[in-house]
């Protein structure tokens, strides 16, 4: 097999000059003999939405927890807007501008959608309880929240209570919740998997919107969605970057055949071709 | 659910009228404290400081505690078995306080809260740290070693406990102090289920709700989960000492019998068969149980198969109670004439 | 010494039915991910049934126990097919955590509830096994009860271990503890199994009632206090491992023994019941929950 290594001619997506908000250097994850995540290197600048791809066990996930502090690297640095965050924890990371949003959320189900994303607006919210009866910020969260709702165009189901939302209304609100103390980069986990085709589009307008203010960082398995909004991906096998470049610069390049051909075959109604050996020669 | 576009929304939100006091007490929450006080002083007043007056009052106690399991257990999940102990160490900390020191009932009443915040600050401190199977065993332990200490303390009066607790308001007559005790009894309540209900509806009460529903992520919206979880531990914890301290004033006496090992499961079954998510269903809980356990022979003996029958049905049939049980009937009800009303509709059209 | 090695022989003796509990809780636990906090009210069943039948129905002493087991692995059967198979097998709606405590803590108010209304608030003891006036061996005298409870709970918890590390039964029971989803996927049926491993433990439970009983004694409401302890000790073995559990009700019981001893015979179970509250604080790894455990995070 040649090399799997085709890199795009355009180099980092930072200008030149520019520190990047979020930046890795050799980050290393290993999970006992499993090396997940090897010497992975790649800096993201200050707007935009960016993808990272790759098969299931390529180490998307763990590069994903690594950036949002989930998990501690062994080896390599994690560097925000020029600070080396790596010791720090994953709240910590947010409360400096470093949000997530989590694939299985629990809202919080009797209370409204409003209310939902306003947990993220409290002005301080280490307030004692003791005070919390006489003095509530409630007031000031639901305005901030509804203008985040707003900005996502997501008002009208603002009322709703949570439990009653569908899928597509919980990631709504999980995304509204994660860029309500306006983040300065948004790592996204897999938002779109398990929705429709009209509500992916939907979904990524509501991205691209909110790349224009700040730095997304999508994971997901929609390479479809991912070329279409990402200025710049990631594509990893095996713990490693396999490509990076501009989503023009991806077809072609192995790193895209391997992904498309799983999901050719993933699309195949025809069972009877699952059933054959396969090709010697995968497609291109 | 249709498509969203990122426009910019006309959202508005009902701009709020000037906060003054009574926006401050919150409307929901003043009435609801009030509507409590209101019934519970008109019955005990009807009563007139008769048995049932005394069951009443009894179970006021109990329904302080019981208002304080709502916020703690059921909307916070903080599945800790400690209300009884706690109310132990009220009624006894009253008792003792009363008897052996002499000291009047507003006195000791305070001291009980201001002891029961410092033992729940130092056990709540170590007890929230671990994770929440291990609190939850831990806390089934509590009961077991104060019933063993009380039932073989003479300090505490062993199995006779102790006797002589004032009521919160003496009157002329054991009847007028009856009445006068079950009224403070009341107002005290109210005052809880105000402070519980403001509590819930106000931000932090939202991050309470985040923190049951999802712990990674509330902590990711910056709630302080050790902060909460002491939080709410003391705060549950020193209300069930003051209703431990209500009945042992309403009762006059205090007896290890009120810590015993069927004492925390009581107190989960006032609280779960209700609807464990409902102040109001709390209190009512609280009452009916005690009365059911004073009424007839029959009834107070077999009190227990019945209970644990109930607690087994509400897991299996609606952990939210009959308050939940109840909901989702009118959810049924009304999903059934929504959908009457939009086939009406397509009909027409 | 020999009040050293009396103290030791009493608590071997009350030790071995909290390590047998441990042992059921833990079995139990492996298969269905239940606490089982009425294993004390079937061991309680089990002895105050027996000394009835045989006091009042004069009833041979085998006959009255068999008829007591059997009553019991009934009452176990019942409540699995009645209760458990819809609480979990049906659907996996409603709480998670408090379903660990309280299914069976109903379970066990019911059972006691039953118990006091027919049995009334008397103690009882069944009749030993091994009758006679206690051996003295060496310098010390141990109640031939309590040779045998010990035995027996040497025994079982061997048997236990065993079963589960030798026989595919065994293994299974394992398996659905893991993932009862993974479980079923490969074919274990972990409800069945579930029932079968419960009435076993209610069996077993009632069994070491009877043996015990003429050592202690048995009232409608003694379940609650030594089940709870089995439940502890079988957390010491992090809910896996019966042969741990085994070691840790007795050392439990030794503990209980000792300090009643050489410390206070009132307030030996208040200092064990402290002692036993602050490990479980301080280190509550030992009950075996990582934070990958769904349990270590309260979803009530």
């Amino acid at each position: 097999m040649t090399s799997m290594l085709d890199t795009g001619t355009s180099g980092s997506p930072v200008p030149d000059g520019q520190t990047p908000v979020l930046e890795t250097r050799g980050l290393t994850k290993r999970f006992g003999g499993v090396t997940a995540v090897r010497g992975v290197t790649l800096a993201l600048p200050h707007a935009g939405v960016y993808g990272l791809c790759g098969l299931n066990g390529a180490g998307k996930s763990t590069l994903f927890n690594l950036l949002a502090g989930a998990l501690r690297a062994d080896e390599g640095t994690v560097l925000f807007e020029g600070k080396d965050v790596t010791g720090l924890s994953a709240s910590k990371r947010s409360r400096l501008g470093l949000s997530r949003t989590w694939q299985l959320v629990h809202l919080a189900g009797q209370r409204t959608v409003l209310d939902n994303v306003a947990v993220a607006c409290l002005p301080s919210p280490s307030q004692s309880m003791i005070l919390a009866p006489f003095r509530t910020q409630l007031r000031d969260a639901r305005e901030r929240a509804r203008l985040v709702l707003d900005d996502l165009g997501l008002w009208h189901m603002h009322d709703r209570l949570a439990g009653t939302l569908t899928l597509e209304g919980q990631r709504l609100t999980e995304l509204a919740r994660a860029v309500a103390d306006d983040p300065k980069v948004l790592l996204a986990d897999e938002p779109a998997s398990g929705l429709s085709g009209t509500q992916r589009s939907a979904l990524a307008d509501t991205l691209v919107h909110l790349g224009e203010t700040r730095t997304v960082m999508l994971v997901e398995h929609d390479l479809d969605m991912l070329e279409r909004i990402s200025r710049y991906l990631w594509a990893m096998l095996d713990g490693g970057i396999a490509f990076a470049g501009r989503p023009d610069e991806f077809a072609g390049t192995h790193a895209h055949a391997a992904l498309r051909g799983i999901q050719a075959a993933r699309r195949t109604t025809d069972l009877r071709n699952l059933a054959t050996p396969a090709d010697e020669n995968p497609p291109t | 659910m249709t498509a969203v576009r990122p426009e910019t929304g006309t959202g508005t939100v009902r701009p709020q009228a000037a906060w003054g006091w009574w926006q401050r007490l919150d409307a929901t929450s003043a009435s609801m404290a009030l509507g409590v006080a209101v019934v519970g002083i008109v019955a005990l007043v009807a009563l007139n400081g008769n048995y049932t007056g005394l069951v009443v009052t009894t179970g006021v106690g109990y329904a302080v505690v019981t208002v304080g399991m709502v916020a703690q257990i059921g909307y916070s999940h903080q599945l800790a078995f400690s209300q009884s102990v706690f109310m132990g160490l009220g009624a006894y900390g009253a008792a003792l306080l009363e008897t052996r020191y002499n000291q009047g009932v507003l006195v000791s009443m305070l001291a009980v809260i201001v002891g029961a915040v410092v033992v729940a600050y130092l056990i709540g401190a170590v007890v929230t740290r671990a994770p929440g199977l291990a609190l939850a065993l831990a806390t089934l332990l509590l009961p077991l070693f104060l019933y063993e200490l009380v039932t073989y303390s003479s300090y505490l009066g062993t199995f006779a406990g102790i006797s002589g607790v004032l009521p919160l308001w003496s009157g002329e007559t054991y009847a007028e102090g009856m009445v006068r005790t079950g009224v403070v009894a009341v107002i005290i309540l109210a005052v809880v289920v105000w402070l519980v209900m403001r509590i819930m509806r106000s931000g932090v009460g939202l991050q309470l709700m985040a923190l049951a529903a999802d712990e990674r992520l509330a902590e990711g919206m910056g709630v302080n989960l050790r902060k909460r979880r002491l939080g709410v531990f003391i705060f549950g914890s020193v209300l069930a000492a003051l209703g431990g301290a209500i009945v042992a004033s309403a009762q006059g006496i205090v007896t290890p019998d009120l810590v015993n090992e069927s004492a925390e499961v009581t107190l989960l079954i006032m609280v779960f068969v209700p609807g464990r998510r409902n102040v109001i269903a709390a209190i009512v809980g609280a009452i009916v149980i005690e009365w059911l356990s004073t009424s007839t022979e029959f009834i107070s003996t077999n009190l227990p198969t019945f209970e644990g029958a109930l607690l087994i049905l509400v897991l299996l049939i609606e952990p939210d109670g009959i308050v939940g049980l109840c909901q989702r009937g009118w959810e049924a009800v009304r999903r059934k004439r929504v959908e009457r009303a939009v086939a009406a509709k397509e009909e027409t059209a | 010494m020999t009040k050293f090695l009396n103290l030791l022989a009493a608590g071997l003796t009350s030790g071995a039915i909290y390590a047998i509990f441990a042992a059921c809780v833990t079995l139990w636990y492996r298969v269905s991910n239940l606490l089982n906090f009425a294993v004390g009210d079937f061991a309680m069943i089990g002895a105050i049934g027996t000394a009835l039948l045989v006091q009042d129905q004069h009833l041979p002493f085998a006959v009255a126990v068999i008829i007591v087991l059997v009553a019991v692995a009934l009452i176990g059967w019942l409540f699995d097919v009645g209760v458990l198979h819809y609480a979990l097998d049906r659907s996996t709606r409603g709480a998670r955590v408090v379903a660990v405590f309280f299914y069976t803590f109903g379970l066990s108010l019911v059972l006691e509830g039953i118990a006091r209304a027919i049995f009334g608030t008397d103690v009882y003891a069944a009749p030993p096994i091994w009758g006679g006036p206690a051996s003295q061996v060496l310098d010390f005298h141990i109640q031939h009860a309590g040779v045998l409870t010990i035995a027996l709970a040497v025994i079982v918890g061997l048997a236990l271990w065993a079963y589960l590390r030798f026989t595919v039964s065994g293994k299974a029971v394992a398996a659905c503890g893991e993932s009862s989803l993974g479980a079923r996927i490969v074919g274990i049926s972990s409800g069945v199994l579930r029932r079968r491993i419960f009435i076993l433990t209610a069996v077993l439970a009632a069994l070491f009632g009877v043996v015990e009983s003429p050592v202690t004694g048995f009232v409608y409401n003694s379940g609650p206090s030594i089940s709870l302890i089995g439940v502890v000790a079988a957390g010491f073995a992090a809910y896996n491992k019966p042969g741990r559990a085994v070691l840790a009700g007795l050392g439990i019981g030794v503990i209980e023994a000792l300090l009643g001893g050489y410390v206070s015979t009132q307030y030996n179970d208040v200092i064990l019941y402290a002692a036993l509250f602050v490990i479980i604080i301080m280190r509550p790894e030992i009950l075996g929950l990582g934070a990958e455990s769904d349990l270590a995070g309260v979803t009530v």
